[in-house]
């Protein structure tokens, strides 16, 4: 059993799905509760695993499995994990469990909901435990898919609409993967040996890649490589301008869909940013780190401005994450260019702006996950998301009051609180290589304060409204969801080091294995 | 030396009102009378521990740095990464304790008008519909300063300020949500506050990355020794370090309220009055000074010299405006700008510790001056217009002492506490012009001359028309002294102000021919404004709005702010906001109308194929999976 842990770990939430199509149609505690339970007990085992026997030291694989499944095409069922893949890993267990708490008792086919709900947590694990390409590229397509139904079925008024749009981005990003998929694999076999999907003798090979002259319409193979897995990831993460598909899912989403569409999926993307994008095609990288860089700009300024004139509360958190996403590609191309000038420590800025730039999937998966609930709450007490409508909660929610007040100030990127740690290390340590980018995304920073307080104030200050005075403070329920992610926050920025303790080796191992000459 | 029993002490001072903030979001409607005790207990503990340490500090001596509890030693916080030899190229950041001989006063100052403030506050605020929030807001608010004063590098310095932004936010807006009271201006007014400060924290977070970058270090003592030598080595200061020079400096522009980021102070004043004393005597502004002083060694002359001038301009700016204003508070808040002008003057005059001394004198009377406007404001039934006031005098006799005493400290009344550190201000700013350099260096002295008369005018205004002549209003006849909680810290400040320049351990004079200069001056100024303000107010020989129409556009001017506010506000507010506007429309039209455009030619496509297009997603699914599975079959057999 010992061998087979990581299987049982994917398998676990799909079989629990299919016990939950089990039970009867009506009872629907049950289905909650399985659900729930399947989900408490993967985020059990992570932590058993961090405790035991997880070595942080380490920055390769650890629990690796490998057995053939298509022996035709070297495909592999192969797990593996890693520092970065534990740690979202440990996100996507709490938030999945979150969203099970933040839905309604009550809920048209629940059945469906919780199984579909598993199903998207099943295939979210597999994408961070799979080391074989083609295996993270099927679990990949497992997870969009109960999405695409939670969103369709359990949404707004044009949930539909929404729904379509999510799914055509989605395949849009899918096909350009597999065509790359398949590039690689073919590309892997074609000096004479055995092609293969594993993940990290792809990236062992892609080294050799660069010097391969040919190409197609005079771009050259690794070119083709970065730019198909960079786009195929960037309608996930957000990268303007593939992002106007979020802020439509969220607003048409329900709440405990829009906190793992926030808190979880996009992460996905950058993590295969990271996994497969950038070690694939490290040379393309280091040419195109400027276009990286700058599209995070545009995406933290260009969010940030967008999110200004939002009136819809929901809306305005969508572009927030689309703002906030763009320190991850800042942090990314970070890594990229030579520096000079900077004697005192070779390998520090570029590991240190890696660090930012994962520790920020950390964060914003904790504080958008908050904000996406605080949203969920004023929705409930007034049946609307409009920022007008409010006023003066502060003094009849304390409770909320108090919670809102971190949400905010978290995903502000106030220090102690988690939001700060990216920011801060992104913009230290991108500098040397983006100066001006740098700048720039510092003023992004002070419009992320300008459309969070604007809204900040019209929910919480000034004097209640008379249509507010009946609203009633958070109930239990509703504080055992939020307060996990409260936490989570302050300790995260009052103690990074309990995550970054965690990524650290594993971010160096994906470094060093970029070719020597743009190894710092 | 370090004694190892100092650090739990020093710990204590910022981890005791931070344990009762924390006690009192967890359980405040459990406790009696909301905990408030709780809270000022904390303050009255930290405060002691406080007063210890400086009792031995001045024990020890006048050493700068006889306390620091290193970020290089094994002991402090690793915020980063806990375990040093996992990986090479994390840098980490340490968080350190530092405490010394600038330390020791200022913690003292900041933990005792904290507690004043807090034991005021439980007969100002009481009945209040959010007693609790409050007194949670003011020892979150202590907690981050404190910390922010025993911090050893610039990092953490700026994560406190940064909370210190958060708490001013909270209470400046606490009154907007009032039950009985609502101001809703007070919720524009936090946000006003935060925003612009927020502008100088980025610039601040901007500077410290290129420090960092440069020296791979943000800690107090290891930038004073490694900067030197990078001049050395540059045979000059090089330019990426006069950019973070001034970068630095925009933060304490935002948060010391200097010209023009000093627009958010006046606002603040719909805060309660207890929280204006606690922003403009110990917490907030004083931080920005703190930080000017701290990285000090980082800045080049010509930064230094734009620091000078624009420090002295501020001082003399904002004592122009407050003599014009008619509400009790704003005349305190400009006087605030025009002191934090001396302040940053005195930094770029190359005296960072006579910045932390006028610090240090000008949280006593500031605090004594604030409190005592909020005894006035509290008596008078919430009435704080000047026009209004009056004789309160024999009402409110302690009240009465304790302005006098802390109005003349402010004034430079000699042997009083401000005039010693207005005059070591005064004094550097006279070497500078001593030194010959032309226009500019003549420039502090002259703006810094100027604004010390000015100063004793427009307090002994604000003094006299509160507390001499007769009422002006029923409120004000029937106001009586307040209850002791708010007397108390009121003589207490009084006694502050009277004494406090003797708890600073050196006082730092340049040279004696400044020093007689800046005498001569002091006296001067004081000569003068009193003179004035007697005449004006007092015997009331001479009509002020006579002097004011005489001035014409000056005194118009100063009267609305000279414009500053409604400036910044059509030059960058409003167009920050409109292009946010546009770029909503234009994600709505353009990037999405394209990413529309070609699901429409799609569909358009897809209708050409009648029999394909069934309109479900399942079936396009397939479809798709149908071609990619050619598409790879296609190129496996061209492979073999």
């Amino acid at each position: 059993m010992g061998d087979h842990l990581l299987s049982i770990f994917v398998a676990l939430p799909f079989a629990a799905a299919a016990l939950v199509t089990l039970i009867p149609r009506a009872n629907q505690a049950a289905h909650r509760f399985v659900a729930g339970t399947a989900i408490a007990a993967a985020f059990a085992f992570l932590i058993a695993v961090v405790f035991g026997g997880f070595d942080p030291s380490h920055g390769g694989l650890q629990f690796i499995e490998s057995v053939p499944w298509i022996p035709d095409f070297q495909v592999r069922w192969a797990l593996g994990m890693d520092g970065l893949a534990l740690v979202l890993l440990l996100l996507s267990a709490l938030i999945h469990f979150l969203a099970v708490l933040a839905t309604q008792k009550k809920i048209d086919g629940s059945r469906g909901y919780y199984a579909l709900l598993l199903l998207l947590f099943g295939g979210v694990n597999g994408v961070f435990l799979a080391t074989d390409l083609f295996l993270f590229y099927v679990f990949w397509e497992l997870m969009l898919i109960p999405m695409y139904f939670l969103i369709g079925i359990w949404g707004g008024e044009q949930r539909k609409r929404a729904a379509g749009k999510f799914i055509l981005y989605t395949l849009f990003g899918s096909v350009l993967m597999l065509v790359g998929v398949v590039a690689v694999y073919l590309r892997s076999g074609a000096d004479g040996v055995l092609p293969t999907f594993d993940i990290f003798a792809l990236q062992a090979q892609a080294l050799t890649w660069a010097a391969d002259t040919g190409g197609l319409f005079g771009i050259d193979f690794t070119t083709w490589i970065f730019g198909l897995f960079f786009l195929a990831f960037a309608v996930k993460i957000p990268v303007v301008p593939f992002h106007t598909w979020l802020p439509d899912a969220h607003v048409q989403a329900s709440t405990p869909v829009s906190v793992i569409l926030a808190g979880v999926l996009l992460k996905l993307g950058a993590y295969g940013m990271l996994r497969i994008a950038f070690p694939f095609a490290p040379d393309a990288f280091s040419e195109l780190a400027w276009m990286v860089a700058t599209l995070g700009v545009i995406n933290v300024v260009y969010g940030a401005w967008v999110a200004l004139a939002q009136t819809d509360f929901k809306r305005l958190v969508a572009y927030s994450s689309v703002s906030h996403m763009g320190f991850f590609l800042l942090g990314m191309a970070g890594v990229a260019m030579a520096v000079e000038g900077t004697a005192h420590f070779e390998a520090g800025p570029r590991f240190n702006s890696i660090a930012g730039a994962s520790f920020q999937l950390i964060t914003h998966g904790v504080s958008a996950a908050l904000m996406f609930l605080l949203v969920g709450v004023v929705y409930d007490r007034a049946h609307s998301r409009d920022l007008n409508h409010f006023g003066g909660l502060g003094r009849i929610m304390p409770k909320f009051f108090f919670i809102a007040t971190v949400g905010f100030f978290s995903s502000l990127g106030l220090p102690l609180l988690a939001g700060f740690v990216p920011e801060a290390l992104v913009l230290f340590w991108a500098w040397p290589s983006w100066p001006m980018h740098v700048a720039a995304t510092a003023f992004g920073l002070i419009l992320t304060a300008v459309y969070l307080l604007q809204a900040y104030r019209s929910i919480l200050l000034g004097p209640t409204r008379g249509s507010c005075e009946s609203y009633r403070d958070l109930a239990g329920g509703e504080l055992v969801t939020m307060l996990p992610l409260v936490i989570a926050s302050g300790v995260l920025g009052v103690a990074p080091f309990l995550a970054l303790d965690l990524i650290a080796a594993t971010l160096e191992t994906i470094l060093s294995a970029l070719p020597p000459e743009v190894m710092p | 030396m370090p004694t190892a029993d100092f650090f739990p002490l020093l710990l204590a001072v910022p981890l005791l009102p931070l344990g009762a903030w924390l006690l009192q979001v967890l359980f405040g409607k459990g406790l009696p009378r909301g905990g408030d005790w709780l809270s000022t207990g904390a303050m009255l503990g930290a405060f002691s521990i406080t007063v210890a340490l400086y009792l031995r500090a001045y024990g020890l001596g006048e050493e700068a740095e006889f306390f620091v509890w290193s970020s290089e030693s094994e002991q402090g916080w690793k915020w980063l990464v806990s375990h040093e030899g996992m990986n090479s190229g994390l840098a980490n950041f340490r968080a350190g304790l530092w405490y010394d001989g600038l330390t020791a006063p200022l913690l003292a100052m900041v933990a005792g008008v904290s507690f004043l403030v807090h034991l005021f506050s439980t007969g100002y605020m009481q009945g209040n519909s959010r007693y609790i929030a409050y007194f949670a807001g003011l020892s979150l608010f202590s907690f981050a300063m404190l910390a922010m004063l025993i911090s050893d590098n610039l990092l953490f310095v700026f994560m406190f300020w940064e909370v210190m932004g958060l708490c001013s936010f909270l209470l400046i807006g606490h009154d907007s949500m009032d039950l009985k009271r609502p101001r809703p201006r007070a919720a524009a007014a936090s946000v006003k506050a935060f925003l612009t400060t927020r502008v100088g924290d980025v610039a601040l977070l901007l500077g410290l990355a290129i420090v960092w970058n440069g020296f791979g270090t943000l800690q107090f003592h290891e930038l004073a020794v490694a900067v030197p030598d990078m001049i050395e080595r540059y045979q000059g200061w090089p330019n990426w370090l006069e950019t973070a020079g001034l970068l630095i400096f925009l933060g304490a522009v935002g948060k010391s309220a200097q010209f023009p980021l000093h627009v958010w102070l006046p606002d603040a004043m719909e805060g309660p009055t207890p929280v204006s004393a606690m922003i403009h005597a110990a917490t907030m502004v004083a931080a920005g000074v703190y930080l000017m002083a701290r990285s000090f060694p980082v800045l080049a002359p010509g930064v230094l010299a734009v620091i000078a001038v624009l420090g002295a301009f501020t001082a003399f700016f904002a004592a122009t405006i407050a003599l014009t204003q008619d509400d009790l508070k704003k005349v305190l808040a400009y006087s605030t700008i025009s002191q934090l002008g001396y302040m940053i003057s005195a930094i770029g005059l190359g005296s960072p510790d006579g910045a932390l001394f006028h610090v240090f004198t000008h949280g006593l009377f500031k605090a004594g001056l604030f409190l005592g406007a909020g005894a006035v404001i509290y008596a008078c039934n919430h009435k704080q217009d000047l026009r209004k006031l009056g004789g309160l005098r024999g009402r409110m006799p302690v009240t009465y002492v304790s302005m006098l005493l802390c109005t003349a400290a402010i004034s430079g009344v000699p042997f009083l506490s401000g005039f010693y550190s207005k005059d070591v201000i005064l004094a550097f700013a006279a070497q500078g012009w001593g030194g010959g350099a032309g226009m500019v260096a003549m420039l502090p002295l002259v703006l810094l001359g100027l604004a010390a008369p000015l100063t004793v005018l427009y307090m002994f205004r604000m003094f006299l028309l509160t507390f001499s002549g007769e009422p002006r209003s029923d409120h004000a006849r029937a106001a009586k002294e307040v209850p002791l909680p708010m007397s108390l810290p009121l003589v207490l400040l009084g006694f502050g102000a009277l004494f406090g320049a003797m708890l600073w351990f050196a006082k730092p004079y340049p040279s004696n021919a400044a020093h007689e200069v800046a005498v001569i001056l002091a006296s001067a100024s004081l000569a003068l404004g009193l003179f004035a303000a007697l005449l004006f107010f007092q015997f009331r020989k001479l009509d002020p709005s006579q002097v004011a129409a005489a001035l014409g556009p000056w005194s118009r001017g100063a009267r609305s702010l000279y414009g500053v506010d409604g400036f910044l506000h059509s030059t960058i507010v409003l167009p920050v906001l409109a292009l946010g506007r546009s770029a909503s429309r234009f994600d709505r039209r353009i990037v999405d109308g394209a990413v529309h455009g070609i699901g429409g030619l799609a569909v358009w496509v897809g209708a050409q194929f009648r029999r394909l297009q069934s309109g479900h997603i399942q079936r396009y699914l397939y479809l798709t999976y149908a071609g990619l599975l050619i598409l790879i079959l296609f190129a496996l057999w061209r492979v073999r």
